[in-house]
């Protein structure tokens, strides 16, 4: 059977991105009462500027378009890409007319690179940016981090119980309670107490680094942003290595890995489920590759020399395992280090970890420890199988909150994504050598653009070949919304270029 | 004449058993738990390593 959409369906698709828009401008409001506060009257300009326009192509959107018909799946997948597209349009205004970014091109990158909690940046002269438009590019990762179609349908509370198809589209498999109202409404309060918890810990830090209450405030709120929701961007170019504090980094890790943690781990762990961290399948995987890529990064720096006091191989490579396996993107050396001290092997470890990501479910990306769990779960069983006399059974579980059977549906699903990412990963790889970078160069850089990392070795800067950008930043929002979005919005496009409307 | 006087610890610890916040404290408790295991592992590693080189 023929996809053939019509007008309808492109209705609905439009008025619910309509909605997705309007709710970017109002959240650009709030680093607008930041500049009033601090008497940046330009940067107030900008973001009523930006508010204003997002707000009215929203709702005119909204109003020309308005339908009271129900989403389906596929609308739900393309509403979804289409907003990860249109939303970093506006985003990026405030950007371009803070006089940071080269090009127009260059704030859409920064945007896309802030909603899709990646940590990538493009900014000029980060550490004398206005204090309202560095909260912006943090506030960007927490809107995208938590879902931002989901958190501005969920506080527009206009999608009703018909978001289900929206979480999905963000790359959220698991529904953790009866609803999706109820999970997003339980994902809400998880972030806003570990907001409150970990920007308080992270302000006390701060100060305990040699900064002002009121400037640590800021930068504790902004860190706070960049660790849970793995977002990466940091308020100095010089990112975590700027504070200088082990106390800074010792709360940001185990936030950065409450961001790489699923909700549905969260909800287990909150109603006192502590054995759950022992037996999950995805806290099993993420612990034991954490420790065999520390144990491998670790003999790859002593073996270059680079660090030989355990101590401070301990305080700067667990930082750096820990904020790349979590896609978190936020460093204790500067990129460039990584390729001209770190050797081959500590390097490789980095890329490797990012390009595992953290859990599904959670605000990490890549390609996620419930797929790699499964998948060596697999060829576990087939080597026993193997092993074992022909007529016997070999059936495999796991535990995910609670005691699975390993289906052969599973296992093809996983498999089919791990190529997809692996796709991903080197075809942006092989497009940085077509520009005459190094494999380990772009093969870095293509890795962190798609899995979330956001950890960087330098290639990514201003004067980065445009259509490298446009790769990234496709790669980016492939890898955030974990391919099938995408690919529903390109069967609407394809229905429209073939003439199937 | 309404009678008062301290709440006893049992309902003390019963309410903080229904409050939302206890939840709360589990789980982030068990996430900081879990950063600690995983980075006393990773000190031991460290140690080992750069024994043998």
């Amino acid at each position: 059977m023929l996809f053939r959409p019509d007008r309808r369906d492109f209705s609905l698709i439009g008025f619910y991105t309509g909605k997705v828009l309007f709710g970017v401008g109002v959240a650009m409001l709030i680093p607008a009462v930041m500049a009033v506060a601090l008497g940046e009257r330009n940067e107030l300009y900008a973001f009523l500027l930006s508010a204003g326009l997002a707000i009215s192509v929203g709702r005119a959107t909204e109003l020309l378009l308005y339908t009271r018909e129900s989403l389906s799946t596929s609308h739900g997948l393309a509403t979804v890409a289409l907003s990860w597209l249109l939303a970093p349009i506006f985003a990026a205004l405030p950007l371009l007319l803070s006089g940071h970014y080269a090009s127009y091109l260059d704030a859409y990158f920064e945007s896309m690179s802030g909603f899709a909690t990646i940590g990538l940046t493009l900014a000029n002269d980060l550490d004398h940016m206005a204090r309202s438009v560095n909260l912006w590019r943090h506030l960007m990762q927490f809107i995208g981090g938590q879902g931002i179609v989901v958190v501005v349908l969920t506080i527009l509370a206009s999608a009703g119980g018909r978001i289900g198809y929206l979480y999905t589209g963000e790359g959220r498999e698991e529904k953790i309670l009866p609803n999706v109202i109820r999970t997003s409404r339980f994902i809400w309060r998880v972030a806003l107490i570990y907001s409150l918890i970990g920007t308080t810990l992270l302000w006390i830090a701060v100060i305990g680094a040699g900064l002002q209450p009121l400037t640590a405030l800021y930068h504790g709120a902004n860190l706070f942003m960049a660790a849970f929701d793995t977002g990466g961007f940091a308020t100095q170019s010089s990112s975590v290595a700027f504070y200088r504090s082990v106390y800074v980094e010792a709360v940001l890790l185990p936030l950065m890995t409450a961001g790489a943690f699923s909700f549905a781990l969260h909800y287990q762990l909150w109603l006192g489920r502590r054995s759950e961290l022992v037996y999950n399948i995805e806290t099993r995987t993420i612990a034991t590759s954490t420790l065999v890529m520390f144990a491998i990064l670790a003999v790859g720096l002593a073996r270059t020399g680079t660090f030989t006091e355990p101590g401070v191989m301990m305080r700067q490579g667990f930082f750096q395992v820990v904020s790349a396996h979590t896609t978190t993107g936020l460093a204790t050396v500067p990129g460039r280090l990584y390729v001209t001290d770190w050797g081959v092997l500590a390097p490789a470890v980095l890329v490797t970890a990012m390009a595992f990501g953290g859990m599904a479910g959670s605000t990490a990306g890549g390609i996620k420890a419930m797929r790699i769990g499964l998948i060596l779960k697999g060829v576990i069983r087939d080597v026993r199988k193997v092993l074992l006399p022909e007529d016997a059974i070999v059936v495999t579980t796991f535990h995910s909150s609670t005691r699975k059977m390993l289906t052969e549906n599973q296992l093809r699903a996983a498999a089919t994504v791990l190529l997809l990412w692996l796709v991903l990963y080197f075809g942006g790889g092989l497009i940085g050598l077509f520009y005459g970078y190094e494999l380990q160069l772009s093969l870095f850089e293509s890795t962190a653009a798609a899995s979330s990392g956001g950890l960087s070795v330098g290639l990514v800067r201003p004067a980065l070949e445009w259509p490298l950008k446009v790769v990234y930043i496709a790669q980016m929002m492939i890898g955030r919304l974990e391919f099938i979005a995408v690919f529903a919005l390109l069967g609407y496009l394809l229905a429209i270029v073939r003439g199937r409307v | 004449m309404a009678h008062w006087s301290l709440p006893s610890v049992t309902r003390l610890r019963a309410g903080w058993r229904r409050s939302p916040l206890h939840g709360a404290v589990l789980g982030i408790a068990s996430v900081a738990l879990a950063t600690v295991a995983v980075a006393l592992a990773c000190t031991a590693i460290a140690f080992v390593v750069t024994t043998i080189y």
